[in-house]
């Protein structure tokens, strides 16, 4: 697997999480974890831990406000794509940024297409698990496909009608 | 017409040399199946019974002459000679190959046209009335606001892969030309005398294999929040329509399931969420687009023309065709022109490149260079004066379109069914032409009158089955095509789904059954009356008894 | 979309890719516009190993939609579709004569009006 920072267009400065499964014992594992909701939800005091990072993976279809509590603890929360055609986890990221205020990595894993890369970046996705290096460059190269955008949205490329009308977004974070 | 400005240009420019690498990819091998269907599909290209389809998007109906002459070219260079004009107010051309689908597209794009997002999961054409700009039952055009929407809607980040396909239709007027509730939105533009001026929304109508009325969710949203509406039911749908069948992923099955209140309060807390973020920029970019359209230079005239009042007096053949083809226009002294695509006999929609091109050039010459697709399947010059109308009925003639027959029984929207369609269980346009030729006798279509006879050939209802007045759907019946007869649907205002009689037809039998409807409703019709009024005074009974017995 | 299991009496279909044109598959695995010259199976292994051909050819990118279809055998030998709709695939829409591959078989004994739909 390979990550891509969608803002930087490198991997350099990306943590890797290892996902703990339901029966792991999270004191087995060292760095960067990656735990379920309803790992996290049952097992709270996993938080407990405040030196290394810990990633929370996410359906799509997730109900943001479940994962409301545990935000400030939070540096990743991978949005799974069960089937490239299920666009859910666009809005999930969206609401995470905007609602919910989230800064930390908002990565996409699973069943991701270079169709979705400009999506991504839009929705307020920070990041990508690809499957190989190919991937990697087939997202870098659809990423500048499109330089005209009509939507506002959670990127600082301007749209269309800020370009028409000389005007710019104050309120959309970075 | 708007005009696209350079950015416009850029976003359809993007999109073909993005779908043409897609397309050499998948041709030398490199995509597979899978992957370029989904390419495919946003782009408008479709695979069908006997080649390729692709679907242009005449967004909001409007043409101008440059753009139908192109659009002749394609059927004439690409194509096999015509186009098929389908029941969204767009173009189909049944035979294009693959490899040069890229250069159909520059084509299209030349003359600020493309084909995205007429296909697949996403926000599709926007449909709006074929009469906008012209009537005088309407509030305002509502085309500016239809071209609004359909710029946020192209290559949406967040509503690109949708459980299922979403249609918006715009009506600025009370008598519904669109069938706005039987859309995924229904926007429905009004003012009012307080708020000023603003959109009812209607969600969660459509057709289909579960047909529902659209429900009005709010009575006004006003015109510069109205994105942000929008925005906050396709969140909303998006997040929870269903994934898990494809039957049920429409709005309409998830405003149904949670019912149309539960669904509005939701779509009204997303949107109290959005509307603080909503500045100026929506309303400076209504106004950008409202003057990009260009509004016809009308002339002075009188209402009343005496040239045409002789031509009528001297021809009856012209002034049935006034009273039954032309409608009242804003201004005076202007009339809209209907053009039928329905000859008696003919394959709904279907318009050769000889005939479009003629068309064009009486749109450009008497129309303010505008001519419009209707989701009727039929074309329309909006802008004709009077004066003219007489010279514009002989092209028309010359053209072979001057069918005297529009909103009668032979006007019948067909879906292309099984001659065509990989999806359809029978076929439509056979019965079609058999059912118009019954009405071809112009006597006994004067005498029905006002009829709106629709023909589907599967449960998917391109062809508004459940919005005819009389509605035909086809079915498969172990190897044997059938059809199902339903009767008093409305596509207009008031909006109704047609009930099925009882037991299916053959091909021939169903021919008889919609001659046996007729002659009940001339039997029992109060002066004055239409087939949906009298159908819905008198009840199915009489219907019933006359086709299948009394029992 | 027809997409039978292996059977006995079927022939395999698709599209060819460029043109989006209807093929046949043919007993040498190469790919025809005339249904009457495909390869038609009498049994379902054959259906079987006639399909796995074909995929190979739909690997290759020559041809989509790969799928078997009922067909039946003439008195003269040859195949033919069995449900109207794959006789309408193979010939071109019943409505437009001058269109499909109907209109390219002009010395061709068999029209759609001389086989029943």
């Amino acid at each position: 697997m390979e990550l891509l920072d969608l803002r930087r267009l490198s991997s350099a400065r990306l943590l890797s999480y290892s996902h703990v499964t339901a029966d792991d014992a999270v004191a087995d594992i060292t760095g960067p974890v990656l735990i379920d909701l309803d790992r996290l939800e049952g097992d709270p005091e996993v938080l407990d831990d405040q030196v290394r990072p810990i990633g929370l993976l996410a359906a799509g279809d997730a109900d943001s406000t479940r994962i409301v509590p545990f935000l400030s603890r939070l540096s990743l929360i991978a949005v799974q794509f069960p089937k490239f055609s299920d666009g859910r986890g666009f809005s999930l990221a969206y609401r995470l940024r905007r609602d919910h205020g989230f800064e930390g990595d908002i990565r996409a894993v699973g069943a991701v297409l270079g169709d979705h890369a400009d999506f991504l970046l839009r929705t307020g996705f920070s990041s990508v698990e690809l499957p190989n290096n190919a991937a990697v460059e087939t997202f870098k190269k659809r990423l500048d496909l499109y330089s005209i955008r009509y939507q506002d949205a959670h990127d600082l490329r301007p749209t269309a009608s800020e370009l028409r009308h000389g005007q710019s977004r104050g309120h959309l974070a970075s | 017409m708007y005009l696209y400005d350079e950015y416009d240009k850029s976003v359809v420019r993007q999109r073909i040399a993005d779908f043409r690498d897609a397309t050499e990819r998948r041709l030398s091998g490199v995509l597979s199946e899978e992957e370029f269907k989904l390419v495919r599909q946003m782009n408008g290209v479709y695979l069908q019974l006997h080649a390729y389809m692709l679907r242009v998007a005449i967004p909001y109906g409007s043409l101008n002459s440059r753009q139908l002459h192109r659009l002749a070219h394609i059927a004439r260079v690409y194509d096999k000679g015509y186009g098929h004009f389908t029941t969204r107010q767009n173009i189909q051309f049944n035979w294009p190959q693959l490899q040069q689908m890229p250069d159909i597209l520059e084509e299209l794009a030349g003359v600020d046209m493309h084909a995205i997002q007429t296909s697949g999961n996403v926000i599709r054409n926007i449909t709006a009335d074929h009469f906008a700009g012209a009537t005088a039952d309407e509030v305002d055009d509502p085309r500016p606001i239809a071209e609004l929407i359909r710029q946020w809607s192209t290559l949406h980040p967040e509503f690109s892969f949708l459980p299922r396909k979403f249609k918006i239709a715009v009506t600025a007027s009370a008598k519904d030309r669109t069938a706005v509730k039987f859309h995924d939105i229904g926007l429905v533009l009004h003012e009012d005398q307080t708020s000023g001026r603003g959109f009812k929304v209607y969600v969660g109508g459509g057709l289909g294999r579960t047909p529902f009325v659209g429900h009005k969710i709010r009575e006004f949203v006003p015109e510069a929040q109205l994105l942000a509406y929008i925005e906050a039911i396709l969140r909303t749908y998006n997040e929870l329509g269903r994934r898990d069948n494809a039957f049920k992923a429409r709005i309409k099955i998830l405003v149904h399931e949670m019912g149309a209140d539960a669904f509005g309060e939701l779509v009204e807390q997303e949107f109290s969420r959005i509307q603080p973020m909503v500045d100026d920029l929506p309303t400076k970019e209504l106004e950008r687009i409202r003057q990009r359209f260009i509004t016809p230079d009308f002339a002075d005239l009188s209402d009343t023309d005496l040239g045409l009042e002789r031509a009528k007096a001297e021809d009856p053949e012209f002034k049935r065709w006034v009273s039954r083809n032309c409608s009242t226009h804003k201004i005076p002294g202007y009339a809209i022109v209907g053009v039928s695509l329905k000859d008696h006999g003919a394959i709904p929609g279907d318009i050769t490149a000889e005939a479009m091109d003629q068309l064009a050039e009486l749109g450009k010459l008497y129309s303010h260079d505008e001519i419009r697709a209707t989701h009727e399947q039929n074309l329309v010059l909006p802008h004709v004066k009077k004066r003219d109308l007489y010279v514009v009925w002989r092209g028309l003639q010359a053209a072979g379109l001057a069918t005297t027959n529009l909103g009668q029984a032979s006007d019948i929207i067909s879906c292309p069914g099984l001659d065509y369609c990989v999806l359809a269980n029978a076929r439509s346009i056979p019965i079609a032409q058999a059912i118009a030729q019954r009405f071809a006798d112009r006597k006994r279509e004067d005498l029905v009158g006002a009829l709106k006879i629709r023909i589907s050939g599967c449960i998917n209802a391109c062809g508004h089955h459940h919005a005819g007045h009389i509605g035909i759907l086809g079915v498969d019946r172990k190897g044997e095509e059938m059809y199902q007869l339903s009767l008093g649907g409305s596509g207009a205002e008031d909006a109704a789904i047609s009930q099925s009689t009882g037991r299916g037809f053959d091909a021939d039998g169903i021919v008889d059954a919609v001659d046996t409807v007729v002659g009940i409703y001339l039997d029992h019709r109060h002066e004055g009356e239409n087939f949906l009024e009298a159908y819905r005074r008198i009840g199915p009974q009489p219907f019933k008894e006359a086709l299948y017995g009394t029992a | 979309m027809s997409n039978l299991k292996p059977q006995p009496s079927q022939i395999v279909t698709a599209n060819e890719i460029g043109t989006g044109a209807v093929v046949f598959m043919t007993a040498e695995g190469t790919w025809t516009f005339d249904v009457t010259a495909a390869c038609l199976s009498e049994t379902a292994a054959e259906s079987e190993a006639m399909l796995a051909l074909a995929q190979t050819s739909n690997n290759r990118s020559e041809v989509e939609l790969v799928c078997l279809i009922a067909a039946q055998r003439l008195p003269d030998g040859r195949p033919w579709p069995v449900h109207p709709r794959e006789v309408i695939r193979a010939l071109g829409p019943t409505v437009r004569h001058d269109l499909g591959y109907q209109a390219d078989i002009k010395n061709t004994s068999r029209t759609l009006t001389d086989v029943s739909l």
